[in-house]
């Protein structure tokens, strides 16, 4: 039993796309970085010979690196979090997630991620504030335990939760029954939350993401002949008084993962810029003469976006069209098996229970950075009015602030951490102690 | 009475009441020297011996040391009484931790006895004092850059940026060139810093500094000892270590890139509005030159709307760029404290250091 005093908790919510870090209490996380980080692999720096195979195990005619040494190549890597360091380039740096396929994979890239935040972001000791983790509505156990491990061993915290990305958004629009859509950069997910339990069997979930916009427009963009130069990889020049001229820089030992990394930044400005969800589905003679956006690219550059603006959105709700997007054909067998927003909801309403259907019609909340797009809320809604039953009652809410509907997740964690009812729901350390990791599963549901 | 306001900087502590369109009364440095007979500290910053730096890097570090000198800033230089003591604003640098905050409230409430406090971040007071609600503000000051952009009075915390770099690291690099062209010469970091100040300038753009590398003209400086130095292109090394840090051995970009690629994570629709009510300020920016390089290198930038630097008004004494947190800090003071909305104390003692947050932004 862990009783909360003064000192307030910190809230996390570790995305597939941005960390959000913060005091329990405020209405908005004070740290927001990208959760990927760069990473240069010190044998590359020693190494000269082998200049083209950055991170893992190198293997060439001349040297033979054998599995533990392998282990030791990877831990000497310099990693580099936050949108500082990531900002600036660096020879060989290359760009990873620790995410992959909506799990964990790399504990040593969150240990950082984690260190940026308190250390450098926030500027706290760890020991010194209990910690309320967001994590996926489905979530596994080992991912847990490994987690409860990890804030209690290392970084020594005097209490832990972990609650589920649904539920807290249920709790930030003040909810405790909902559906909700929560549509981030990696992926979808939709979860109905029942009196704040997640139930299991009707979450469903789908890899369209804003990144999968984002890889959408950045290959739309290509295809019409523009290019989308990094911010590194121009410098202007004044050659005249008054006349400014783009030279191009030439930084060969830069990585195919940061260029793309960059180029993603940019594209992904024009997205939440430009993109709207249109009212209806999007077709392609329909789209063909509306009058073009213009959008001015960092290296001075103005594009004109056209059909796009609406095409991109509309992938959400009919995945097939990704396959008309040139360049994108390798996403077709998935997108194939992907359906779309409104059938997702449908699906997953249809999973729970008869009793509480009418009642998770009538309160579907969208969260996450998707989901602030423009005019997506009623387009979700008329959608739905048409596939639901008749007798439901459509309703689908969101927060009229783009801010709030992007870290929908977080407020909800902070308002939970400063129940005072919350206090005793805390899995503290002497728990952890006398219990082992594996009592996290009794402690947080 | 009026209220006091303090800005204690890493190198300078401004103090003064709260009289706006006035420089404030006391500038003193915070570093302070340790006398070893009663073990008190004493408010003089002369030799290296045992010197003390309360404030380091923006952030309160020695709390013994902070109460003396708040002792003799308040008691002795702005002739408070004990017993009847007044109101009192702190300003904040950037992402102060809430346990900072919360001591800083628990010493003056409990040692000094104050009667009302208020704090207020120093991004939000330098635009205040420039006579703006929204802007950016880029602070150089001694131990840190901050650089800010902020909307109606609210900083955002999302899209600011704090740098640990600042006039320390100009120091110590001038320092080390000055080791390389005049061997013999024995230097102390006070003679530093004075000549840092003296004759530290910014280049024009990156041709003229290159320009300047490789012959400039050489100037000699008596110190106070006797020595003669000669100064040559070291000045513009210092100026150009912000532009391009690479000098200081920093993998980041210069001042300008940094401030538009903070302003590009806002929300466009503020974007012009930002960018267009830049302020300067902080002890490092009033070095020559370095507003008009700025400002060269603004109109680089590869944006349509070109960062553009906000002019203090007239009725502002000079040298607005040093102590402009102070001025703003003056301005607020003159609106919180009579109409209340300040943290007394009745309300530390009915709820503890934690109702700072609450009450002050």
């Amino acid at each position: 039993m862990y009783g909360g005093d003064e000192v307030s908790a910190i809230v996390i919510d570790l995305g597939s796309h941005t960390c959000k870090a913060g005091y329990a209490g405020e209405d908005a996380p004070k740290a927001v970085f990208p959760s990927v980080v760069g990473s240069i692999d010190q044998m590359d720096v020693d190494d000269s010979d082998n200049l083209e195979k950055d991170s893992g195990p190198v293997l060439d005619s001349k040297n033979i690196v054998r599995p533990f040494d392998s282990e030791k190549s990877k831990g000497k890597r310099k990693l580099y979090v936050g949108s500082q360091a990531l900002g600036y380039r660096r020879d060989h740096m290359e760009v990873l997630s620790p995410i992959r396929d909506g799990v964990v994979a790399d504990w040593d890239i969150v240990e950082s991620i984690w260190d940026h935040a308190f250390r450098d972001c926030l500027l706290i000791d760890p020991k010194e504030h209990p910690m309320l983790l967001a994590e996926p509505s489905s979530n596994s156990q080992q991912q847990r335990e490994k987690t409860a491990e990890l804030m209690f061993d290392k970084y020594q915290v005097p209490a832990l939760f972990l609650a589920k990305n649904a539920v807290l958004t249920s709790f930030a629009s003040g909810r405790a029954t909902s559906l909700v859509v929560d549509s981030g950069g990696g992926s979808t997910t939709i979860a109905p939350v029942h009196d704040g339990y997640v139930l299991q069997k009707a979450v469903q979930s789908s890899p369209i993401g804003g990144e999968f916009l984002t890889d959408c427009l950045m290959k739309s963009l290509e295809s019409k002949g523009f290019t989308v130069k990094p911010r590194y990889s121009f410098k202007r020049k004044e050659i005249r008084p008054g006349e400014f001229q783009t030279v191009d820089l030439d930084l060969p030992n830069t990585t195919e993962s940061y260029k793309l990394y960059s180029q993603r930044v940019i594209a992904s400005d024009i997205k939440e810029c430009v993109c709207r969800a249109p009212d209806t589905p999007y077709d392609e003679s329909a789209y063909s003469n509306i009058p073009m956006t213009s959008y001015e690219l960092p290296d001075g550059q103005t594009i004109e976006i056209g059909a796009d603006r609406f095409k991109i959105p509309d992938v959400l709700f009919n995945p097939s069209l990704v396959q008309t997007i040139p360049g994108m054909e390798s996403f077709e067998e998935t997108a194939a098996s992907v359906r779309g927003l409104p059938q997702m909801v449908i699906e997953s309403i249809n999973k729970c229970d008869v009793d509480i259907r009418r009642e998770l019609f009538s309160s579907i909340l969208l969260s996450g950075g998707t989901a602030s797009m423009q005019q997506l809320k009623e387009r979700l809604e008329k959608d739905l009015l048409e596939e639901s039953p008749q007798a439901a009652r459509v309703k689908v809410l969101a927060s009229g602030n783009a801010t709030e509907r992007r870290f929908s997740v977080w407020i909800g964690g902070s308002i939970l951490a400063s129940l005072g009812s919350f206090q005793q729901m805390w899995f503290s350390k002497s728990e952890y102690e006398e219990h082992g990791a594996s009592y996290i599963q009794r402690k947080c549901p | 009475m009026e209220a006091v306001v303090v800005d204690a900087g890493s190198r300078l502590l401004k103090a003064g009441f709260a009289i706006p369109d006035q420089a404030p009364s006391m500038i003193i440095p915070t570093q302070m020297k340790r006398m070893p007979e009663d073990g008190s500290l004493a408010d003089i910053s002369l030799s290296e011996d045992v010197t003390v730096d309360p404030v380091e890097r923006g952030f309160i570090r020695d709390w013994v040391a902070m109460e003396d000198l708040l002792h003799h800033v308040l008691y002795t230089g702005l002739g408070w009484e004990i017993g009847n003591e007044g109101q009192i604003l702190f300003t904040d640098p950037l992402s102060t931790p809430k346990a900072v905050r919360e001591q800083l409230v628990q010493l003056l409430f409990e040692t000094f006895n104050i009667s009302g406090f208020y704090a207020s971040e120093q991004a939000v007071l330098s635009l205040y004092a420039v006579g703006r609600i929204s802007g950016c503000t880029v602070d150089i000051g001694h131990g840190k850059i901050d650089i800010a952009p902020v909307i109606e009075g609210a900083v955002q915390h999302i899209a600011s940026r704090r740098f640990e770099i600042g006039g320390i690291e100009l120091t110590k690099l001038l320092a080390q060139e000055f080791v390389k062209s005049n061997p013999v010469v024995k230097l102390s970091t006070s003679d530093v810093e004075t000549i840092k100040e003296q004759y530290s300038c910014c280049a024009e753009d990156d041709v003229a500094y290159e320009k300047t590398q490789q012959s400039c003209q050489e100037e000699k400086h008596t110190l106070p000892d006797g020595q003669v130095i000669t100064i040559g292109r070291e000045r513009y090394t210092v100026g150009e270590a912000l532009f391009q840090p690479s000098i200081l051995g920093l993998e980041a970009h210069g001042i300008v890139e940094q401030l538009v690629r903070s302003i590009s994570s806002v929300s466009s629709e503020n974007h012009r509005q930002l960018l267009e009510n830049t302020v300067l300020c902080g002890g490092t920016a009033s070095m020559t030159g370095f507003e008009d390089r700025f400002q060269k290198e603004a109109s680089l930038c590869s944006s349509a709307i070109r960062p553009s630097l906000v002019k203090p008004p007239e009725y502002m004494p000079e040298n607005l760029t040093t102590y402009a947190a102070w001025v703003g800090g003056a301005i607020l003071a003159k609106v919180v404290f009579p109409q209340n909305q300040h943290m007394t104390k009745a309300d530390y003692d009915e709820t503890g250091p934690s109702i700072v947050h609450r009450k002050c932004f």
